[in-house]
């Protein structure tokens, strides 16, 4: 085996297993320490958290050029279980498209390795139209922040990443299957839902002009589930149209397009 | 430096394409049925048939046949909203013959008696009986008629959206596409744990043993609850 190799699998193994530590450390604190606190504060607390790490990371080492970079990706959601076959069932939404953009900085080191931190956003709707005939949209909003180690090999990039995620669905349904008058207005018309998740990657990056300026292409196998709980403001439902607890399989094959500029 | 070749150009096309293909202004078919139930399943089953006795007596509980023919003809009204929906899964209502469903007639005082609540406009039971409140007009008569048969054929919870004649308030007064669909096309297609024509006296599930008590929907002025009774 190249030298190269070895010392990058050697990378790799100590950056995933410091990040993975870093990640099961943050969740058991804020799992275990912050119970009164939002899941968008614990969210937003581990982006700072990642972000520092990042910062201490980079400034600890003797680090070569920056990467900036902006792109564009596109994922079709599968639709066979859990909640996403519940939403084709009961939407007709089969392969929800999530389309958005990625930024993100990564530090490089002269073996021809580095390591970045991306944040992404990208969006998908369902459009249908109810059994009375009304056209509603129910959307999705993903963000994401990763922790990406990359190899730079000619003009070939490869990467593996890992990180949390935000979901936001925006819905019009209902809640409990039990409606009453005491609790239609809980059921009513639009409403938002925000569940938090992981997200682990791997990803190729061809560069079609890879100068100081690079245009890039690739796709990115993405892994990420989240739980939409019963008690969810916007649940799944069973077979029986009771709400159950499911999990949203928000993973699958990405097709990216990249602008970086090297510093 | 990349050279600007065919093949990059072709590359770079390609992912410039995907930008193109991400979005569509179709709107999908939804099945968005509203909730049937809390747990268990209550039908009819396909290809039946339902015998009301519009007028019933129960001497013992002092409940005679007194609704007036009017009463008697908007009540006939409101059941029959559902008749074609019906006919789709080959179930045929009728008032003739030995009943499946009995239907009283109580005064104010007689519902406050049975229901707690002399607001109470209709009542519908898994036992089988409905309890319709006299001397309401036209329009509430079959209104009331048509949302406690409607449980009574197994809705056994209600609609999100007011649109829909089994939304917990009486905003609409006829049945919707969506009334019927979920009647149809979803309740009807599940297996029920009861069958309304086998049932009589206690609930005991047939598969598991489990006794439950019965589902009672109240449907006042202000609104339809549905609990389960006290004994």
């Amino acid at each position: 085996m190249p030298l190269w190799v070895r010392l990058f699998c050697v990378d790799v193994y100590i950056y995933c297993k410091t990040f993975a530590d870093y990640l099961l450390d943050i969740w058991h604190s804020l799992k275990n320490l912050m119970p009164p606190y939002s899941e968008t504060m614990k969210y937003n607390f581990v982006c700072l958290l990642l972000a520092s790490a990042l910062l201490i990371v980079a400034t600890d080492q003797a680090w070569g050029d920056s990467l900036w970079r902006y792109g564009y990706s596109t994922q079709e959601l599968r639709s066979n279980e859990g909640y996403n076959k519940y939403l084709k069932d009961r939407y007709g939404a089969a392969g929800i498209r999530l389309d958005g953009y990625l930024v993100g900085v990564t530090f490089l080191r002269t073996s021809g390795t580095g390591i970045g931190l991306e944040y992404s956003s990208t969006s998908g709707r369902i459009r249908y139209q109810t059994l009375n005939g009304e056209k509603q949209e129910n959307t999705l909003d993903l963000q994401t922040l990763l922790l990406l180690l990359s190899s730079y090999r000619g003009n070939w990039e490869w990467s593996v990443g890992g990180g949390v995620n935000n979901l936001s669905r925006t819905f019009y349904g209902y809640r409990s299957s039990y409606i009453t008058t005491e609790n239609i207005k809980d059921q009513l018309g639009t409403r938002t839902s925000e569940t938090l998740g992981t997200t682990g990657i791997l990803q190729g990056l061809y560069h079609v002009f890879n100068s100081r300026l690079q245009w890039s292409v690739g796709a990115r196998y993405i892994i990420a589930q989240n739980e939409i709980d019963s008690s969810d403001i916007r649940p799944g439902h069973n077979a029986k149209s009771v709400q159950e607890t499911q999990n949203f399989d928000l993973g699958g094959l990405a097709l990216l397009t990249t602008l970086t500029y090297r510093f | 430096m990349c050279p600007l070749t065919r093949r990059n150009l072709l590359i770079g096309g390609s992912g410039l394409f995907l930008f193109g293909c991400g979005d569509s202004e179709s709107y999908t078919a939804a099945k968005d049925y509203y909730p049937v139930t809390s747990r268990y399943i209550f039908h009819w089953g396909k290809h039946s048939s339902i015998v009301i006795d519009k007028n019933a007596t129960n001497t013992d509980k002092g409940y005679f046949s007194n609704a007036n023919s009017s009463e008697l003809s908007w009540f006939e009204t409101g059941v029959n909203a559902w008749a074609n929906t019906l006919n789709e899964i080959g179930i045929s209502v009728s008032f003739t013959g030995s009943p499946d469903v009995k239907v009283y007639w109580l005064n104010s005082t007689q519902m406050l008696a049975k229901a707690g609540s002399p607001y109470v406009l209709g009542q519908a039971t898994t036992e089988k009986e409905i309890y319709m409140l006299k001397g309401q007009d036209q329009t509430t008569t079959t209104a009331v008629a048509t949302h406690e048969f409607g449980h009574m054929l197994g809705i056994w919870s209600h609609s999100f959206d007011s649109n829909d004649l089994m939304y917990p308030y009486l905003n609409s007064t006829s049945l919707s596409n969506r009334d019927k669909r979920t009647l149809v096309d979803f309740l009807y297609e599940l297996s029920p744990d009861f069958d309304l024509h086998d049932v009589a006296g206690p609930l005991v599930h047939s598969s598991t043993g489990v006794s439950i008590t019965h589902y009672v929907s109240s449907l006042t002025t202000n609104g339809c609850q549905i609990h389960t009774s006290t004994g």
